[in-house]
């Protein structure tokens, strides 16, 4: 018969610590905010397995006196707020006296102390709910260490990730405070090997160690406004972007939070500046007065509630539109405005009505219609329109011809093309290419390049893919160079380097004119292709716009 | 019966000329070596020793290396300390049917190597000549010398005479020392004397490091100073003729070799001894150099630069042994993350060789002007606060090719064309550097920067000479890029054509007999050829002549075919040979900026240093220091360097205070047990001085420093026990050197000097020498001892006398229970404990001995209250207990565990003896000392005498 009980107080403090201390990245966090509320300018994060089995955080601040040490790992014991009246006005990033309790519940503890004044320092350990305290050497600053991390709780250890994710997840919190102190030296060291080292910079500086030299160089500073409320940090140049938000922090008097809003008003100055879909980088400090914003609304501090949102919001908006009005907008950021003013008109028969193939996913035959700037293709397909990028789909269909197909099994259409070698046939090659050819000779063969060796260094050229347009001496030089450049692959890797290069060379470029039988024919090998959609370098080859797509786009949905 | 083939008499010609070298013999694909030189090569190399037979009856040993081997085995020989003469064969062994030709190419010792794969990166490899001499009393010494060894050049007149002088010994021997780096055209020479001339040798040897002595034959006799540079390193001494050394012929050599009429520019003009040492060390290079090819092989020696040892803060060898300055000390852990347990192994974070070899000299060289610190410090700074400055920078530097000892390959003309490409690639990166640094606002930044060659000239002209990815040999063609030799584009197009002609006749010869499957094709042992199919082979013409049959098909060859390859060969032969000849001829013209590019690489290596030192003091929080015209060391929060970065998991090294005025505080007496501390603080304050000075930010919060002359330390046990000498006798000859030769501006650094003996001895010892550096030096000194005795320095009489600049610091210590917590904290005050046997526990003693000592102890101190109760005299006529006696100093020898010392016991220390009697002979001993004879009448004398008896007799009683 069960009853309704009380929890041991052990076991409620387990349970409350989870909340807190979800994961080891958690601990690095709540153990990395104490250390920068202590005042400390060094802060060192060491981790072992994933922080499950170490996690050790050491500071240089200001340390705790063997009675605060001791009060410490009290739940609800805190030196940064006393009344409810505090609160409201935290300046410090923590504040609510759960962290240390929390994290020494659920593991083996320990804390090394000495403040500035004192001569002996102080180690307390807790393990098992079990304190003892002893006098130690150590400098001014705190070191916590935390072993065997939720050893008491199994629930919580099974539902943390491999090693290899908690520490990367360890590494995005040291590092997303160290863009939020750049003032502060951080160091992180995992198993052993030191992975971050970050000397006290400037922000721009910091940005630069954190997220790369090139990158920093791509920043632009935003000129804070204001006196109540100051919004400032660095934004990206419109020509650098990323595919998510992982480069956006934001940071509300010092403290990481996450905000959508707060992204969307960033990216809204940045419409028509970077391509749909592309996310700027950004470093946002917003200061403003504590009682402004509600700080203890969520369990990790990761969220806040602005009083006077609009406010803010608005203010970041403003800023960044400020530092981007240097870049004019490319295009208008409403869809209804799409680039196709200039069209080549196609002559041919009229386009199927809308009607009449409304299946998105039918695979008809595309017809080309036109060829705009000489670089993209414009087809009707069954489903809508396709834009096709010529260079990228001749450059896949080639590259497919050269691997997947191979020039053997091309015979019977190149037939006569085949063994056709422009001159001069006899190449000369350098030591170190003629060294690299000799030795693949093979290779080069499966691509429908015969080599033969002619005296030193010398090759005679039988035989070469018929689409090749350039001359043999032309085509062979660049292609050693990518051979030269991938000197120490061979086999498959080798060939497929190789057909890359080749096709690439070879294929129809950007500002080549089609006319409309020409690019009928690349329409219909690209739709031949076994993957059609990508080149050999990964980018992709033609855009569908679905007649659905249209449809809602010109409000007709 | 000696029967000589043309070989082997080659042999023994070539090896007549080198007696003392092991001659590597080409023959075919191997290096032979023969005869005695065989069993050596046999033994050192673990080869086989076999023997040839050069005649009928005439069968010699032999032993041989492979020939693409052999660069490792001519480094293991190297190693060994021997000369190795390589013989190459000069001529073609397929193109001669008589005896090929073969000479030497080059001779090698330790000292003189500049082959890259035989040298480590990051050190420096130095040939180092000594000339000795003793000099006669006077001023005008020098000039009697000139004359001298005017008078007779050959007889070394007296320069290096007294081959029975000890180095350690005599005074009034001056040296003179000249060093030089070969692979880096790094040459110097200087002059030593004074009285301890050959201290000063010695520790300058002891920074140099040697590969290899070059000594007048006299010297080299000289076995006792041969065993003193042996026990500096064990490195090859190679004896040159006694004329070979003299004053003259050195200044006729260098004024040839530097082709100047007088040697003023070089500084050394007036040092006799030093234009010796590099006029020996010139005439040993020339001795050793071989072949035609390094005629100018010593033209990147282009400068000789004059230096003085006075220039540098004096370290002695004791010093950089204890301050870990380039190795660890014995028994510590050696390495960590890559990063030796040394001051180098901590701070180098260099990104090319030429750089880290620079920080070595730097750590080995701290200055002594307060202006070039600055001017370093300022760089350092600059370098350090603009983060991408240093970035951009550091990156500009890193994987720069080792321009500095490219130099002496080229100047050896053993450089490849991937040397000069490598050169080209650095020297491209030289405009960028210059940019990147016009940015910086450091004087001495831009003062580098100003000097900073781009060499744009020798860059383009290796651009347009060379292809950019040649082969490494040199003799095979394919080095030189079209374009830049008409005559060898001509060459290249005629071979061209002939394989064009080749070509066409494919379809010729397919069209003339009708075979569509003919084909002309090539192979490496037949050349060219035609390849008709077996089953029409019998349609061939006439003139076709068959070569080869293979499996599916025939070969043949046709007279026009075999025309045509023939120019084709010549061709291509006349291509390697001109190919050849251009690049020789270009690296000649690139060993002709050899200075330029000395001088290039010389400023690339002080930026790659200085960016490190500042990427090391923004990574681990150095500060940089106030340096200033005072004898103040005032660091705050200071961290020793090394340890700091070698601590356990989960320690950390609890920084501390340290100041000493010049004043009112001059000398520390630390006092604390064992493991607390001491040795580490005291030297982390070494290692600071020695920082700042070499220009480096030092690990403090803050730090205020004068300028410190000398570093002396006298700490730990020393590893000469090894060399026969007992621990004490080292401690007190190397205390006794600190004693002489300390200035007012010395720092002295004493770690538990008088250990070496018994307690009473010791703490005399120890008492008498922190007196004589408190009242005498007055330099400023840290003591560490256990002897809590010595804190009553701090108040004794003859101190405060003098100015009473002792001050007790102890190490923090907190006794819990049995245990004992080292809190690593200094301050004010004196140790009250040793707590030897708590250190004992610590260590992991068994219990049973450790409580086995306890009541030792206790036995111990209430015999000493019983023998103090007793009265001074027994303790100190030997009328002590003898089995107390014994036990006490054994127990304090073996394990150094100084005894609980109680307030009585310490007021019946024999306290006299360190007060009033010692106080007041040395007063008569002062007295003594400073009487003026010549100007005492002898009653004066006599009066004086008796007073100083009076004086001595009263202390006595």
């Amino acid at each position: 018969m069960s009853q309704i009980h009380i929890l041991a107080r052990a076991v409620a403090e387990r349970i409350a610590a989870g909340e807190v201390v979800e994961r080891p990245a958690a601990v690095v966090k709540e153990l990395i905010e104490n250390a920068i509320d202590a005042g400390a300018t060094s802060i060192a994060v060491e981790t072992r397995e994933g922080g499950i089995g170490l996690l050790r955080v050491s500071d240089n601040g200001s340390g705790m006196t063997r009675s605060d040490a001791a009060l410490a790992i009290e739940r609800f014991a805190t030196s940064k707020i006393t009344t409810e009246d505090d609160l409201a006005s935290v300046r410090t990033l923590g504040f609510r006296g759960e962290a240390l309790p929390s994290i020494a519940s659920v593991s083996q503890f320990e804390l090394l102390t000495r403040a500035r004044e004192e001569i002996e320092g102080t180690r307390l350990r807790l393990v098992d709910g079990h304190a003892t305290v002893e006098v130690a050497g150590a400098p001014v600053g705190t070191q916590v260490t935390v072993r065997g991390l939720f050893y008491n709780a199994p629930a919580r250890r099974k539902f943390l990730k491999a090693p290899l994710r908690e520490t990367e997840l360890i590494f995005k919190t040291v590092v997303t405070y160290a863009l939020a102190c750049p003032q502060i030296a951080f160091r992180l060291v995992v198993d052993g090997r030191e992975s971050i080292a970050l000397p006290p910079a400037s922000h721009l500086e910091r940005l630069g160690a954190v997220w790369g030299r090139d990158v920093a160089a791509d920043m632009l500073e935003i000129h804070p406004t204001g006196i109540e409320l100051k919004v400032s940090g660095y934004i990206s140049r419109p020509n650098l972007a990323r595919a998510s938000r992982e480069w956006q922090c934001f940071f509300v008097n010092g403290r990481p939070i996450r905000s959508g809003l707060l992204a969307v008003m960033l990216e809204r100055p940045y419409a028509g500046r970077i391509p749909p879909g592309r996310h700027p980088l950004a470093v946002i400090k917003i200061e403003l007065d504590p009682r402004q914003v509600d700080v203890n609304v969520h369990p990790r501090k990761a969220e806040v509630r602005f009083y006077q949102e609009r406010t803010i919001y608005g203010a970041l908006s403003q800023v960044v539109e400020e530092a981007l009005r240097e870049f004019p907008r490319i295009v208008q950021p409403v869809a209804a405005e799409w680039p196709f003013s200039n069209v080549a008109e196609a002559p041919g028969p009229p386009p199927p009505t809308a009607h009449e193939s409304r299946d998105p996913y039918s695979t008809g035959p595309w017809r080309a219609l036109a060829q705009i700037h000489n670089t993209f293709l414009l087809a009707a397909s069954p489903g809508g329109l396709v834009i096709v990028d010529q260079h990228a789909a001749q450059e896949q269909i080639y590259y497919e011809y050269l691997t997947v197909r191979g020039p053997s099994a091309d015979h019977e259409s190149h037939a006569e093309e085949t063994g056709r070698v422009s001159s001069p046939a006899v190449i000369q090659l350098t030591a170190q290419e003629a060294g690299l050819a000799l030795a693949h000779l093979d290779e080069y063969r499966s691509l429908g390049i015969e080599l033969e060796p002619f005296g030193s260094n010398t090759f005679r050229v039988r035989q070469l893919p018929p689409f090749v347009q350039l001359s043999t001496g032309e085509f062979l030089a660049l292609m050693l160079e990518e051979h030269v450049r991938h000197g120490d692959l061979e086999g498959d890797l080798l060939r497929d380097k190789l057909a890359a290069r080749a096709a690439c060379i070879s294929a129809i470029k950007a500002g080549d004119a089609l006319v409309l039988a020409q690019q009928q024919e690349l329409l219909d090998a690209l739709q031949k292709a076994y993957a059609p959609a990508t080149c050999p370098h990964g980018r992709p080859v033609y855009i569908q716009l679905g007649l659905e797509e249209l449809e809602r786009r010109f409000l007709r949905r | 019966m000696d029967r000589q083939t043309p070989m082997l008499s080659q042999y023994r010609a070539i090896k007549a000329r080198f007696p003392d070298a092991l001659v590597l013999f080409r023959l075919g694909d191997f290096y032979e070596t023969f005869e005695a030189d065989a069993r050596i090569a046999a033994r050192e190399l673990e080869l086989v020793l076999t023997s040839r037979s050069f005649a009928k009856g005439v069968r010699l040993p032999m032993a041989g290396v492979p020939h693409h081997h052999v660069q490792s085995y001519i480094a293991r020989l190297i190693e060994k300390g021997y000369k190795v003469a390589v013989v190459e064969q000069l001529e073609d062994a397929k193109k001669v049917r008589r005896l090929v030709k073969r000479d030497v190419i080059r001779v090698i010792t330790p000292g003189t190597v500049v082959e890259d794969a035989l040298l480590r990166p990051k050190s420096d490899n130095y040939l180092v000549a000594i000339v000795r001499s003793v000099a006669q009393a006077g001023r005008r010494r020098k000039r009697a010398l000139v004359r001298e060894s005017a008078n007779d050049a050959s007889n070394a007149n007296g320069l290096q005479e007294a081959s029975s002088v000890s180095m350690v010994a005599q005074s009034g021997i001056r040296f003179g020392l000249s060093v030089v780096d070969l692979s880096t055209g790094d040459f110097a020479t200087t002059e030593i004397e004074g009285t301890d001339a050959e201290a000063q040798l010695r520790d300058e040897l002891q920074r140099l490091q040697a590969s290899e002595y070059v000594l007048s034959e006299t010297l080299a006799a000289d076995a006792d100073l041969v065993a003193r540079l042996q026990e500096i390193r064990a490195a090859r001494v190679s004896p040159l003729p006694d004329r070979d050394c003299a004053v003259e012929a050195a200044e006729g050599l260098l004024r040839d070799h530097f082709h100047t009429a007088t040697l003023e520019p070089f500084g050394c003009a007036d040092r006799p001894l030093a234009l010796a040492a590099a006029g020996t060390l010139l005439a040993y290079l020339r001795r050793n150099q071989a072949g035609a090819e390094q005629t100018s092989a010593l033209a990147h020696l282009s400068a000789l630069a004059t230096y003085s040892l006075a220039d540098y803060m004096m370290l002695d060898a004791a010093t950089r042994r204890n301050l870990e300055l380039t190795a660890p000390l014995q028994g510590e852990p050696g390495v960590r993350n890559g990063h030796t347990r040394s001051l180098f192994g901590v701070l180098d974070e260099t990104k090319t060789a030429m750089g880290a070899r620079l920080l070595k000299r730097w750590i080995h060289q701290p200055l002594l002007d307060l202006d070039r610190i600055r001017a370093r410090l300022d760089a350092v700074e600059a370098l350090a606060e603009v983060e991408f400055l240093r970035q951009d920078l550091r990156k500009l530097l890193d994987g720069l090719y080792d321009v500095e000892r490219l130099v002496g390959r080229i100047g050896f003309g053993n450089a490849n064309a991937r040397d000069l490409i490598g050169l080209k690639r650095a020297l491209l990166r030289l405009p960028k550097i210059k940019q990147t640094l016009a940015q910086a606002r450091a004087a001495l930044l831009r003062d580098l920067n100003a000097r900073l060659d781009p060499l744009e000239d020798v860059a383009s002209l290796i651009d347009r000479a060379l292809v950019d990815d040649p082969p490494i040999l040199v003799r095979e063609g394919g080095l030189i890029a079209p374009g830049y030799h008409t005559d060898l584009d001509a060459l290249r197009e005629s071979a061209s054509e002939s394989k064009q002609w080749l070509h066409a006749l494919e379809e010729h010869e397919q069209a003339r007999t009708g075979i569509k499957s003919l084909r002309v094709r090539y192979n490496e042992v037949f050349g060219f050829f035609i390849e008709v199919p077996r089953s029409l082979a019998g349609n061939v013409p006439k003139n076709y002549e068959r070569r080869a049959t293979i499996s599916h098909a025939e070969r043949f060859v046709i007279p026009e075919l075999k025309t045509r390859e023939a120019q084709i060969l010549s061709a291509e032969d006349r291509v390697k040979d001109l190919e050849y000849e251009l690049f020789v001829q270009v690296r000649r013209l690139v060993a002709a900026h050899a200075a330029r590019l000395q001088t290039a690489a010389r400023i690339l290596a002080q930026l790659d240093v200085l960016a490190c030192l500042a990427e090391i003091a923004k990574r681990y929080g150095y500060v940089k220091p106030l340096m200033e015209e005072s004898d103040t060391i005032e660091i705050r929060e200071g961290r020793h360097a090394v340890v700091e970065r070698f601590m356990r998991e989960g320690e950390a090294f609890v920084p501390n205070d340290c100041l000493l005025d010049g004043e009112a505080q001059r000398v520390l007496i630390l006092t604390g047990p064992n493991m607390s501390g001491k040795s580490v603080f005291i030297r982390q304050v070494a290692l600071i001085v020695l920082l700042a000075q070499m220009g480096s930010f030092v690990p403090a919060a803050s730090a205020r420093l004068g300028l410190t002359d000398r570093i002396f330390t006298r700490a730990g046990a020393s590893d000469e026990i090894a060399q026969g000498r007992s621990t004490f006798l080292v401690e007190m000859s190397e205390t006794s050197h600190i004693l002489r030769h300390a200035t007012l501006h010395s720092l002295v650094v004493l770690d538990e000097v008088g250990r070496g003996t018994s307690t009473y001895d010791g703490i005399s010892l120890a008492w008498a020498i922190a007196e004589e550096l408190h009242n005498r030096v007055g330099c400023k000194t840290l003591f560490a001892t256990h002897y809590h005795e010595l804190t009553q320095l701090e108040s004794a009489e003859n101190i405060l006398a003098q100015g009473g600049a002792i001050r007790n610091y102890t190490m923090a210590v907190k006794e819990q229970g049995h245990s004992v917590v080292f809190l690593r904290q200094v301050i004010r005050g004196g140790a009250e404990k040793s707590f030897g046997i708590h250190v004992a526990r610590l260590a992991g003693l068994p219990a049973r001995v450790v409580e086995r000592a306890e009541a030792v102890l206790s036995a111990l101190e209430s015999e000493r209250a019983r023998a103090a109760e007793g009265g001074r005299g027994a303790s100190e006529e030997g009328g002590r207990p003898a089995t107390a006696a014994h036990s006490q100093e054994r127990a304090r020898e073996q394990g150094e565990y100084a005894l609980t010392q109680s307030e009585r016991m310490l007021a019946n220390e024999p306290r006299i003896l360190f007060d009033s009697r010692v106080q007041a002979w040395q007063a008569a001993l002062r007295q003594l000392a400073e009487i003026d004879i010549a100007n005492l009448t002898p009653v004066q004398a006599l009066v004086m005498l008796n007073d100083l008896q009076v004086r001595v007799r009263a202390a006595a009683e």
